[in-house]
This record gives C-alpha cells, sequence and structure tokens, in this order.
C-alpha cells in the first residue's frame, strides 16, 4: 500500500487575512498522518501545499503530479474557494480519477472517491441568502463534509456537531477538540482506499471544475438516494419540488431546500439586510420570504442573467458583511423601483424594529431621469423617513461620476447618507465601517430591561471621594 | 481533567496606565501554569489591548488579524440576548448557557508551550484586529448589554470558566470606564491593583478599592473580593522621595491589605513590589524568558519578583519557576526579537522539520550539561567522543557560558584519555623491559647454571610468573606515578582516584558511547 499522501487545495486569501491558522492546519495534519501512519517525516513529505502559486500560470510540474498521484484530496472550503479558478482546475483533475462518474438530477457529483472537504469557516459563511449551505456548488453536494461519523459514541457527536457550526479555523490550537479532529482527520486519511494515479495533467489543459458543464461529462443518474451525511442544501431525491424548465436546463437547477433544512432568517445584531433600488436587470430568488418582497438571485444560475456592474457591487457588500462575521441578505422591493414608499418603509422599519441593520442602497444612475420619475421621490421619501432611521448608500456604478446635484431633503440628512466609492477595495472598506456602524445604531433599539437585570457597576474614582 | 477546587478569578487593574499591569499577568499566567495550573487570560482592555504581545510566540496569529476575540464574543452574545427578548417572537430560546459557553470557546486559543507539569495557559484576545475594530468597540453599549440581561450572562460565564480552569486572569482597563467596573466588581473573586509609586497613582487606586468595598456592602449576594495591591516600576534612585511614597501607600492601603496581612504589613510589602528594570521596560518579554533561571544574582530578577507576587496571590509557597533548557530560551527569544508565530507543535522549534533532529541534539546537551552541574561535576557526565565530533562551530560559538565550561571540560576529557592510550604503550613496553630484567636479576640470584650452561632455577615457579608479578606492580607504581604527572590535564571533576584507575586501565577503555546521559552511571 502506498503511503498515505494527501494533496492541500485552498484558496489563498486576501492580504489581510495571510492564512497563519491554515499553514498550522496543514502542519498539524502532516504531523499527525505521519504520525498515525508510522511514517519518518524526515524521509518523504505527505502533504502537498500550494504555498507559492499566485496566479496559477506556473502550476509547478510537482502541484499538477500531486493532485495526479496524491490519495487523498482535501479541500478547504471557503466562499473564495469557489471563485478560484486554480482550485477548480486542482479538483476537477483529481475527480476524473474517480471516473466513471455520474450526475445526479440536482447536479451532484456522485462516485466521487477520495476527497475530503475541510469546512473551514463557520455555517454562516456558507449561506446564500436564506439557503444553508447554498454557496456549496452543486456538484459537491453529495460528499460528506464531515471526517467520519460518529459511531455511536456521544463524545464524537458532539465535536462533529461543534466542527460544522463553527467551522475549522476557530478550533485551530484551541485545545482537546482539536487535537480530536485532527486524530479523526488523519485516521481518515490514513485509511482511505488507494486511488488509482493518473499522468500529471499541465494546467492549461485542465478544466475548471466550477465551471465546466459536467452533464456532458457524465451520465445523468436517475433516482438515488443521499448517502451519509452531506451538505444541507443537498435535496433529498424525489421530494424536491422543482421549477419546471426546459429538459436540458432541469439538471442546471439550482436546489430548492427540502423541508429538513430550516431556511436562514435575518438576526437582529448578526445579520445585514440590504434593500437595492436599482434599474439593472437581476433575477427574483426562488425562496419566498416574509421580511421582503423578494430577494436577488445569487446563485450561478442567477448571477449569470444580473448586470455585471450590479453583480459586482452585490459581491463587494457580501465581502463587507462576510468580514464583519454578518449573515448579509440581498433583498429589493416588488418591483426594484418602488412606485409607493409605504410598503418598503414597513419592511425597513419592521426588521430595524428587531434590531436588524438594514440598508438602502440606491443605484446613481436612478438619478439620470429624476425629473419625471415619480419613484425617484419615492425614493426620497423612504431615505428620509423617520419611521426607520438607517442609513441610504448611493452606489456609482459604471464609471459614472456620483450625483453631484442631490435634491435638498437628502442632503439635509447628512450622515444618514453616504455616497459609496468606485473602485471595490475601498468600497469594502467603506461598507464595513458603516455595517458597524449601523449594527452599533441598531443596539439602542428601545427594550424593556430585563426581569432582574442589574446596572453595570461603575467605579468611583478620586473626584468622587471628595465630600 | 476538571480541577478538584473551583478557579479563581484574578483581575489585574491599574488607575493610570503603564503600570505595568499587562506583564504581571503575563507573568503570573506562566508561573501558575508552570506549576500545574490551568490559567486562562483575558485582555479586556479593549480600547488599548497589549496583554497578547507577551504571548507572540505562542499563538499561531500573533497580531490578532485573523483571530476572534473578547468584542467579537460580546458582539454575539448581545445578538442573542436581543434576539431572546419577550418582545421578539422569531427567535424564543436562542439564549441558553450552551450558546454562551461556546460563544466564550470560540474566542479562546491554547498557547503553544508544553509545561513539564501538565499546566496550560489558554488566552482570549481582545478581539480580532483590523480596520473596524475601534468602531466595533465603541459602538458596543454596555449599558444596554446589561439591560438585555448582561449581568446574567456573565454569572454563567463565571461559573463555567471556574468550573474549567484553576486561575482566570482578567487585564482590566485603566481608569473608571463601565469596563473596568466591571472587571474589577462583576466579575473578580481577586483584584491585584498595580500602582506605581507617585501620589496620582497612590490615591487614584486607594478611591477605586474604596469604591469596590462600597460596592462589595451595597450588594445582596455577599461578595467577597479580596485585594492584593502591588506596587510596580519603583526605582532605587531620590531615596528619600521614594521612602516617602512607600510609606504614604502603605498607610493609604494599610486597611485593604488581606485580613492575615493587616498586622503584618511589612512582610507584605516586602514581596509585593516590582523594580523598574529598562530591559523590560522597552519590549514585552515574559520573565521567565528574559531571565535565566538559576543564574548567578537570580535572587534579584524579575522573574525572582514575580515568583514572590505569585507565591503570595496564589499562597503556594513552593511555587517556583521552572528551569528552562538554553536552547528552548534562545528559541523563543529569537522569536520575540522577530515577531514570528510559532509554527510547530513542539516548544522551542523554530525551523522546518530538518532542523528538528539538531534541536533535540541541542537540548539533549543542555540537559547533560545541568546534571553533569547538578552530579558536583561527575567527569562520566561529559560529553562523548561522537557528541563533539557532531557539534559544528557555529553552534560552539552560540553557547553561553556555562555550556562553553562544560564543552572544554568535555573535550580536556578527551585529550586526557588520548594522552592515557598513547601514553599505556610506552609504559607496557618499559613495564615489560623492566620486568625482564628484573625477572632476569631474580634469575640470577635464584638459580645456577651448570657445567654445560644449562640453567636450572632453585624455585619450581616458572620465570613467567614472576615475570608476570613484576609487571603488575609496576605497572600500577608507573600508572600512579604517570596519574600524577599528567594530573593537570585532567578535566574538572576527577578525582586523583579516578585519574589513576583510568591510567591503570590504559587500553582495557571502551572509546564509543551513545550521546544519552547514561542512566546506569549513577553517582
Amino acid at each position: 500500500m502506498s503511503p498515505p499522501t494527501f494533496f492541500f487545495s485552498h484558496a489563498r486569501q486576501d492580504r489581510e487575512m495571510p492564512g497563519k491558522y491554515l499553514t498550522r492546519f496543514f502542519e498539524d495534519l502532516e504531523k499527525k498522518v505521519a504520525q498515525v501512519s508510522g511514517i519518518d517525516l524526515k524521509e518523504s513529505t505527505l502533504g502537498k501545499i500550494d504555498s507559492r502559486i499566485e496566479h496559477g500560470n506556473d502550476w509547478d510540474s510537482d502541484l499538477s503530479q500531486g493532485v495526479a498521484q496524491s490519495r487523498t484530496f482535501l479541500a478547504v472550503l471557503t466562499p473564495l474557494y469557489f471563485n478560484r479558478v486554480n482550485c477548480g482546475k486542482e479538483i476537477f483533475v483529481f475527480i476524473k480519477r474517480s471516473a466513471p462518474l455520474q450526475l445526479d438530477r440536482n447536479g451532484a457529483l456522485v462516485g466521487v472517491k477520495n476527497l475530503l472537504p475541510i469546512r473551514w469557516l463557520s455555517w454562516e459563511a456558507y449561506t446564500l441568502n436564506t439557503v444553508k449551505d447554498g454557496r456549496i456548488p452543486a456538484i459537491l453536494r453529495r460528499i460528506e463534509d464531515v471526517p467520519s461519523d460518529a459511531g455511536g459514541d456521544p463524545d464524537r457527536a458532539r465535536l462533529i456537531e461543534v466542527y460544522r457550526k463553527r467551522g475549522l479555523e476557530k478550533l485551530v490550537r484551541s485545545g482537546r477538540r482539536y487535537d480530536q479532529l485532527l486524530e479523526m482527520l488523519a485516521l481518515r486519511i490514513r485509511d482511505m482506499p488507494d486511488l488509482q494515479p493518473i499522468d500529471p495533467i499541465h494546467f492549461a489543459d485542465a478544466s475548471d471544475a466550477f465551471a465546466v458543464d459536467w452533464q456532458t461529462i457524465c451520465v445523468p443518474q436517475g433516482n438515488c438516494g443521499t448517502t451519509g451525511i452531506a451538505f444541507a442544501a443537498a435535496a433529498v431525491a424525489g421530494a424536491t419540488p422543482r421549477v419546471e424548465r426546459g429538459a436540458a436546463e432541469v439538471l442546471a437547477a439550482p436546489p430548492v431546500p427540502s423541508a429538513s433544512a430550516a431556511p436562514v432568517v435575518p438576526h437582529p445584531l448578526a445579520s445585514i439586510v440590504a434593500f437595492y433600488v436599482t434599474r439593472r436587470s437581476f433575477s427574483r430568488d426562488s425562496v419566498p420570504v416574509d421580511f421582503a418582497d423578494q430577494l436577488i438571485a445569487l446563485s450561478d444560475d442567477g448571477t449569470a442573467r444580473m448586470d455585471p456592474a450590479l453583480a459586482d457591487l452585490i459581491a463587494d457588500v457580501h465581502a463587507a458583511g462576510a468580514a464583519e462575521r454578518l449573515t448579509v441578505f440581498h433583498a429589493a422591493s416588488s418591483p426594484a423601483l418602488p412606485d409607493r414608499p409605504g410598503t418598503l418603509i414597513n419592511r425597513l422599519a419592521e426588521l430595524s424594529k428587531i434590531g436588524v441593520p438594514t440598508m438602502l442602497i440606491v443605484d446613481s444612475a436612478v438619478w439620470s431621469a429624476r425629473q419625471s420619475d415619480p419613484a425617484v421621490a419615492t425614493i426620497e421619501s423612504v431615505a428620509t423617513s423617520s419611521a426607520w432611521g438607517g442609513m441610504t448608500l448611493v452606489a456609482p456604478l459604471d464609471g459614472r461620476a456620483p450625483p453631484t446635484d442631490m435634491p435638498a431633503p437628502l442632503v439635509a440628512l447628512g450622515a444618514r447618507l453616504v455616497t459609496l466609492p468606485q473602485e471595490s477595495g475601498p468600497r469594502v472598506a467603506a461598507l464595513r465601517t458603516l455595517f458597524v456602524r449601523a449594527r452599533g445604531q441598531c443596539m439602542q433599539v428601545p427594550v424593556e430591561p430585563a426581569s432582574g437585570a442589574r446596572r453595570v457597576p461603575l467605579l468611583k474614582g478620586v473626584a468622587e471621594a471628595r465630600p | 481533567m476538571r480541577p478538584p477546587k473551583p478557579g479563581r478569578i484574578v483581575t489585574f487593574y491599574s488607575y493610570k496606565g503603564g503600570t505595568g499591569r499587562s506583564m504581571a499577568l503575563a507573568n503570573f499566567a506562566w508561573l501558575a501554569a508552570a506549576n500545574g495550573g490551568r490559567v486562562l487570560a483575558i485582555d479586556w482592555d479593549l480600547e488599548a489591548p497589549g496583554l497578547h504581545r507577551y504571548f507572540r510566540p505562542f499563538l499561531v496569529d500573533p497580531d490578532l488579524f485573523e483571530t476572534d476575540g473578547l468584542t467579537d464574543a460580546f458582539w454575539a452574545l448581545a445578538a442573542a440576548a436581543l434576539a431572546s427578548q419577550p418582545s421578539q417572537s422569531r427567535f424564543p430560546n436562542s439564549l441558553d448557557s450552551e450558546l454562551i459557553i461556546e460563544t466564550f470557546e470560540n474566542a479562546t486559543r491554547q498557547l503553544d508551550w508544553k509545561f513539564a507539569t501538565g499546566g496550560i495557559i489558554d488566552f482570549i484576545g481582545a478581539g480580532r484586529q483590523g480596520q473596524t475594530y475601534s468602531e466595533a468597540v465603541n459602538t458596543f453599549d454596555w449599558k444596554r448589554f446589561y439591560d438585555l440581561g448582561g449581568a446574567a450572562i456573565l454569572d454563567v460565564i463565571k461559573d463555567d470558566l471556574r468550573s474549567k480552569y484553576d486561575w482566570i486572569l482578567i487585564d482590566s482597563r485603566t481608569g473608571v470606564s463601565d469596563t473596568s467596573g466591571i472587571c474589577t466588581m462583576q466579575m473578580p473573586d481577586i483584584v491585584v491593583p498595580c500602582f506605581t509609586l507617585n501620589r496620582q497613582s497612590i490615591e487614584g487606586v486607594t478611591a477605586i478599592l474604596h469604591s469596590i468595598r462600597e460596592y462589595q456592602k451595597a450588594s445582596p449576594a455577599g461578595l467577597d473580593i479580596k485585594f492584593f495591591p502591588l506596587a510596580t516600576r519603583i526605582e532605587n534612585a531620590e531615596k528619600t522621595r521614594l521612602e516617602m511614597a512607600r510609606a504614604y501607600a502603605r498607610t493609604l492601603l494599610a486597611q485593604y491589605l488581606p485580613e492575615e496581612f493587616k498586622t503584618r504589613g511589612r512582610e507584605y510589602w516586602d514581596t509585593m513590589e516590582i523594580a523598574y528594570r529598562p530591559a523590560y521596560a522597552f519590549e514585552e518579554v515574559l520573565a521567565a524568558f528574559g531571565d535565566a533561571t538559576g543564574a548567578a544574582g537570580s535572587a534579584d530578577t524579575m522573574l525572582a519578583q514575580g515568583e514572590a507576587v505569585a507565591r503570595r496571590i496564589t499562597g503556594n509557597e513552593r511555587l517556583r519557576a521552572p528551569e528552562i533548557v538554553d536552547a528552548d530560551r534562545a528559541a523563543v527569544l529569537k522569536k520575540y526579537a522577530l515577531g514570528e508565530s510559532s509554527n510547530s507543535t513542539t516548544c522551542g522549534v523554530p525551523d522546518s522539520q530538518d532542523t528538528a533532529s539538531d534541536t533535540d541534539f541541542l537540548r539533549g546537551l543542555h540537559i547533560k550539561e545541568q546534571q553533569w552541574r547538578n552530579s558536583g561535576f561527575y567527569w562520566r557526565r561529559l560529553l562523548s567522543r561522537r557528541e563533539l565530533d557532531l557539534l559544528t562551530d557555529a553552534d560552539k560559538k552560540a553557547f553561553g557560558r556555562n555550556m562553553s565550561y562544560y564543552l572544554t571540560q568535555s573535550e580536556s576529557l578527551y585529550r586526557y584519555l588520548r594522552i592515557v592510550s598513547l601514553s599505556a604503550i610506552i609504559i607496557a613496553v618499559i613495564n615489560f623491559v623492566c620486568s625482564v630484567l628484573l625477572t632476569d636479576r631474580t634469575i640470577f640470584i635464584n638459580g645456577y647454571y651448570d657445567s654445560q650452561g644449562y640453567y636450572h632455577s632453585y624455585y619450581s615457579n616458572p620465570p613467567i610468573v614472576i615475570f608476570l608479578i613484576f609487571f603488575m606492580i609496576i605497572w600500577v607504581i608507573s600508572s600512579w606515578l604517570w596519574s600524577v604527572v599528567i594530573s593537570r590535564a585532567r578535566p574538572y571533576g576527577m578525582s586523583p582516584l579516578q585519574q589513576f584507575l583510568l591510567v591503570l586501565r590504559g587500553p582495557l577503555r571502551s572509546e564509543v558511547r551513545d550521546y544519552l546521559p547514561d542512566a546506569s552511571q549513577s553517582r
């Protein structure tokens, strides 16, 4: 039996998060696998990690060999991972080793061997609007997301629960739980069955697993039951209501959450609901919600029909929210450019009342037709409404200059009206500060003091000691 | 592994900043863990977080850019508290003990150092450092948090922490802020107020202690908070002023000392002072690494004073700083200097796996050196030939004084043994010749030649026996003489008798020894 080698696939984070925990996890895991397999790391390495490659243009022969010949593939899943071409190619080459593959009705791959996904972040990072694990691409939904099953051990079951909820990043070097989890993973890697290696494939010849059309590669499969524990959004076959479309589109339709996966809802102080006001095109999310008229569809299928500038803005808003560990909901009124302010104001006020930070994000192109459009007047009344009290953000898109002649009532809003920068980087930074500020405002939501609530103890300094 | 006694929560507080409060806490945490305690250190100074800097070599993320901390935990708790308000219908029962405990665990990381006693240090940072940290801290309304039931949440946290740790140490904000009130009145069992010897600081601390006492009396729960005032940054200049300040402090604080010391103030204050040391003022380093244990003059170090303070607060008279092997100490000091983080599960290994075995080897050497010193310089504890050969010049240059001395003695041992081996041959030859001659002489006395020239001995023993007897005697005498002659070359710790025995054994001595300490060679 060949040594238990593993390929460590991850997305390089941006500058602010240099990934120290990731590197540390990799080293600890390699040591643990060596320990449980009785292998001396001084003689051979077991893990392959990409710590050098910037953009995949020089996909090292070492790495491509690693993917083609390692026994296990460890995919550290983060939202960034699914957007990286590198990672897509690595997964593609590895999945091909498990041929023949099948695709089930919901677009999940069946029969993938030796792939071990790691939940790096907490569960909120993987939600898509209201769908838990919605960000996990369809192809991966059937793959077990836990190191192993609990085997009836309550301690283990608890550990797995904590791991799925918190993500591994929070557990690295946190004590006993981390050691246990490492051991579980190491044993799983050691006990992985052998997988047929293939010849290394050059970077240019590999396709991006997240972008390629798997229908052409796999044979669609009929009824197949779910196997083991997999990602929450994997719909149970046969129990899924699907939007009826053409046959070719059926397989590509995003899965609707099954009855067992409870929808994610906005949580006071821990979520942001952003209402977009724009003329640009987007598609509606298929899940109805009670806190907004409609949610903007963010799945792959939905963004295909979205205006690219709007898509960039939404991506920035989401990134800012994720950086502050807030779940972001991208909502709009119906129609997106409301003709009457009442409903929208009610929605915003409702959310604010329960303490959910809300924002109104207005596409600055809306002001191009100010004179004639009644919608513009609606926006003004929403933004200046006292029932709501939140911030309005003006987003110049498509390289337009921000509007210079804002109507007087909007200008009088002062800090409640903010113009966002055009570039993505400064925009995310500005959004982050605004989100935190909004959250702080929401903490001031009037509450009745809880029964038996005490007062903050205050120290008395020297000044108060004087009579 | 639960501690049998409930843990105690100790808040380190100071009225003004810059009193060395964080350093006192960090050193206390280290000593408590080194003596077997399970310690949790919490940085509650959210506006100016600094505790994490003392633990840099032991944190995966020493700058806390990627690590959630107290601020993040409290925002999560506030969210849960708000969601569980009776006016919120959507999230009933969202605030239970499990969630509170888990939220706190989310912010906890363990320091990367193996204490021989099994103690550990867990650490909760002030919060994730980044562009929005300041905003997040300043928008958190503590009064509102209390309105939402924050006090009950903190009680749950206290009980849980007390069951998991022996010592929970809180680094409090200075002055009279709401968080400093929470840290000194809501949370602790013990408060250690740190003050410098100037009027502002002393009076400030006295007022605060008075305020805490008032709160204690007014609270229904019968709070019992003990005080251990700690005088810091004491400079031995301006003697008269210093004495006046000391006297002033002792007078004002006399009533706040722990019960058992109210009449023994002098005894208390003798051990609860920390001197100003410039080296520590410039850099955040733990005293356990900044000072060498067992070094000459070690009674007057930061570490020694830290030990005294820890003994006083824990009440454990047997508390001692552990001896840290020089190699580990050097490695950690290097990490402090370079701002590197620990990237390995074993202590003190800064480089990749290639040098892991080298560092193990070096650590083994340091352990041997310590054993040599502790055994009264027994010469068998010196290094073997093989170990000496494995040492590079760079290693030798990097060693400190003790280790260098140990090396020179090891080298002199081998020089000595070489002389002995060479001279053994010469002695053997000389002995042989002498013995032959002497035996021959005795032959002349003890026998006769007959007319044909044959020799007849008076004795029945063959001359070979006589030869051997002479050989032995001369061998012993010459060995002794030779050992006296080369006694200058012997290594430190070898007595004349041992020298003599070595020379006597001569070529029958085994050359090769393993570099692990020879367990069978006990003194």
